[in-house]
């Protein structure tokens, strides 16, 4: 092959991080196409279930054309997604509210929750594989194997909802309900329920980071460490924590998907004020531009979570993925 | 040592978890049946504590949670089974085809079709389906098929692509074996083993999807008995009659476990056997 000057390949091969960031971006687009998709290719239609069967048939043009359901299919999708990168996302049906301002208005109470039991769930994981990495075949191991079955078989919006009953109602230590966006009076809100997303999430973040200590443990820097004689919080954090850790948070940006999940049942249970709320809102009654908006933000803050999740990866541990 | 031990945890897993299941399954089948208690009509004094009568107290209907629990059981239960089965023998078939398929334009579109389902919170998108279909018991099956196959199409295209390239099909491939035949008796039974395993541990998950969609009001409506909904509707009353949504909670919680442990014990029972 002949010699060329550095062009946008060397570009594309060399910084990994922009490989990353042009994926994300790739993928949002495929996010977009799955949102869209929902309201036109599952079984039944939306306009009758909005209008009924009676409906005469201008009204039902009429909701068609104020659905974006009307014309050709590929009409619609690159109408849908034009609008969508210029931020418009429809109308809300029950409200005539933009669904950007929905979305807008609530999304900080799902955020706030989401980074919130990410940071706790991080907090507690990081000790507790450590420890269960140390000491593996103890009671302690044993205790943590059958708290997690427990923990990861117990419907999160029941656990909950005891949360609810133990904390708020009988012992009063946190709200029964709502959300403020001021920052320290935030955690008062977030801290119950953070925590009770974390009772599903850390079983499964400290088995995983648990598994990385023991393979660093077999590393011959570890060795190089302790004949070395390095102090103890030194070979704790860089030689331990820092080089297992890459595997723990890219799982848990790749659960993302799944704590967001989890972050809609309980912002119901606790009445947060939250996106999850909207979309339940909006789904019970019929409201599908809402619905569609927030599925599109939902897909599309998935992508960005896991992009940064990647990001924050190669920075911590230069080792993940080099040249693949 | 080390995997026998194991294989005898893995046993007394998949044990407890059995009889767990067979209890739960047994008092479903048989609570209503038995019970002079009509799960969907009160006749009872409503809100009464647990007592002798009515092992869970009865909801402010008047009716008795015991029964109707359990009735709620069979129905969450029937419609995790058929969500899985369905989900399972599309996605596997289409994970086969996927895996098989290497670099052509059909896998390519599934492929992107596959990861992009996949790139949703599961509940959201099934949330998103119920939306158009409509909260109800079909609404409840198309939302978990329609979200989950993909999950086993995943499964499958990875054990595919490997096992597709294993030595002992490569051999049936020189043997002169026709296509057909090398997938469905060499690739195949490979495949499935490890879609079953993942079944089973997607049960779990299924069962809690439904209650959750019932739960947020998107799923089986009341007055039909089912786990979610029930605790849903005791929500309110949780500090005067916390039984009419906790046991209902604990029911849900043990046919998880129970479920969960099976999955557990199998998937290290094959895995180190």
């Amino acid at each position: 092959m002949p010699r060329r000057r550095a062009g946008f390949t060397d570009v594309w091969r060399r910084h990994r991080a922009v490989q990353i960031v042009a994926r994300g971006v790739a993928v949002s687009f495929i996010v977009a196409t799955v949102a869209f998709s929902v309201l036109r290719f599952a079984p039944g239609d939306p306009v009758l279930a909005i209008l009924g069967d009676q409906a005469t048939p201008s009204a039902v043009t009429a909701m068609r054309a104020k659905l974006g359901l009307d014309g050709n299919i590929f009409v619609q999708y690159l109408r849908f997604l034009g609008h969508a990168v210029r931020g418009d996302l429809g109308t809300s049906i029950t409200s005539g509210v933009p669904v950007a301002r929905i979305i807008g208005d609530s999304i900080a109470p799902t955020l706030s929750l989401v980074a919130m039991t990410a940071i706790l769930a991080l907090i507690f994981s990081v000790p507790l594989g450590l420890r269960l990495a140390l000491a593996p075949e103890g009671l302690f191991s044993k205790v943590f194997r059958v708290a997690a079955s427990l923990s990861l078989a117990m419907p999160g919006f029941f656990l909950g909802l005891l949360a609810l009953l133990l904390f708020a109602i009988r012992w009063g230590v946190a709200p029964v309900a709502g959300f403020t966006s001021t920052f320290p009076g935030a955690l008062t809100y977030l801290w119950l329920p953070a925590l009770v997303i974390c009772a599903q999430l850390v079983p499964i973040l400290a088995r995983v980071f648990r598994a990385s200590v023991l393979r660093t443990l077999d590393e011959e820097f570890i060795e190089a460490a302790i004949v070395r004689g390095v102090s103890r919080p030194r070979f704790y954090w860089h030689y331990l924590i820092r080089p297992s850790i890459a595997p723990t948070i890219a799982l848990l940006g790749y659960i993302t998907g799944q704590l967001l999940g989890a972050s809609v049942m309980i912002e119901m249970v606790f009445s947060m004020p939250g996106i999850g709320t909207r979309l339940v809102r909006a789904v019970t009654t019929r409201d599908y531009p809402t619905v569609q908006g927030i599925l599109l933000v939902f897909g599309v803050l998935v992508v960005l979570i896991t992009t940064l999740s990647e990001l924050v990866i190669k920075r911590l541990d230069p080792r993940a993925g080099g040249d693949r | 040592m080390r995997w026998a031990s194991r294989l005898k945890d893995a046993d007394r897993m998949f044990l407890i978890g059995a009889l767990l299941l067979a209890l739960i399954v047994l008092a479903s089948a048989l609570a209503p049946i038995l019970s002079s208690f009509d799960p969907v009509r009160g006749t009872s004094p409503p809100m009464r504590a647990p007592s002798a009568g009515h092992l869970f107290g009865t909801d402010n209907l008047g009716r008795d949670v015991f029964v109707r629990a359990f009735a709620a059981t069979r129905l969450d239960m029937m419609l995790a089974v058929v969500a899985v089965g369905v989900s399972l023998i599309v996605g596997t078939l289409v994970g086969a085809v996927m895996g098989m398929g290497g670099r052509s334009k059909v896998s390519g579109f599934l492929n992107l079709v596959v990861d992009s389902i996949n790139a949703f919170p599961f509940i959201v998108l099934a949330l998103g389906v119920v939306a158009v279909v409509g909260p109800s018991v079909p609404g409840v099956l198309s939302a978990i098929i329609l979200t989950g196959w993909a999950r086993y199409a995943r499964v499958a295209r990875a054990r595919t692509a490997v096992i597709a390239d294993a030595d002992f099909v490569n051999a049936a491939r020189l043997l002169g074996y026709g296509r057909s035949r090398v997938m469905i008796r060499h690739v195949f039974p490979n495949v499935y083993s490890e879609s079953f395993a993942f079944a089973l541990s997607e049960l779990v998950i299924v069962i809690l999807a439904i209650a959750s969609l019932s739960f947020l009001g998107a799923g089986v409506r009341p007055p039909t008995p089912e786990l979610g909904a029930m605790i849903s509707e005791g929500r309110i009353m949780l500090t005067r009659a916390w039984w009419i949504s906790v046991f209902p909670g604990a029911v849900l919680a043990l046919a998880a476990l129970s479920i969960q442990l099976i999955a557990d014990g199998y998937e290290r029972m094959t895995r180190y056997a």
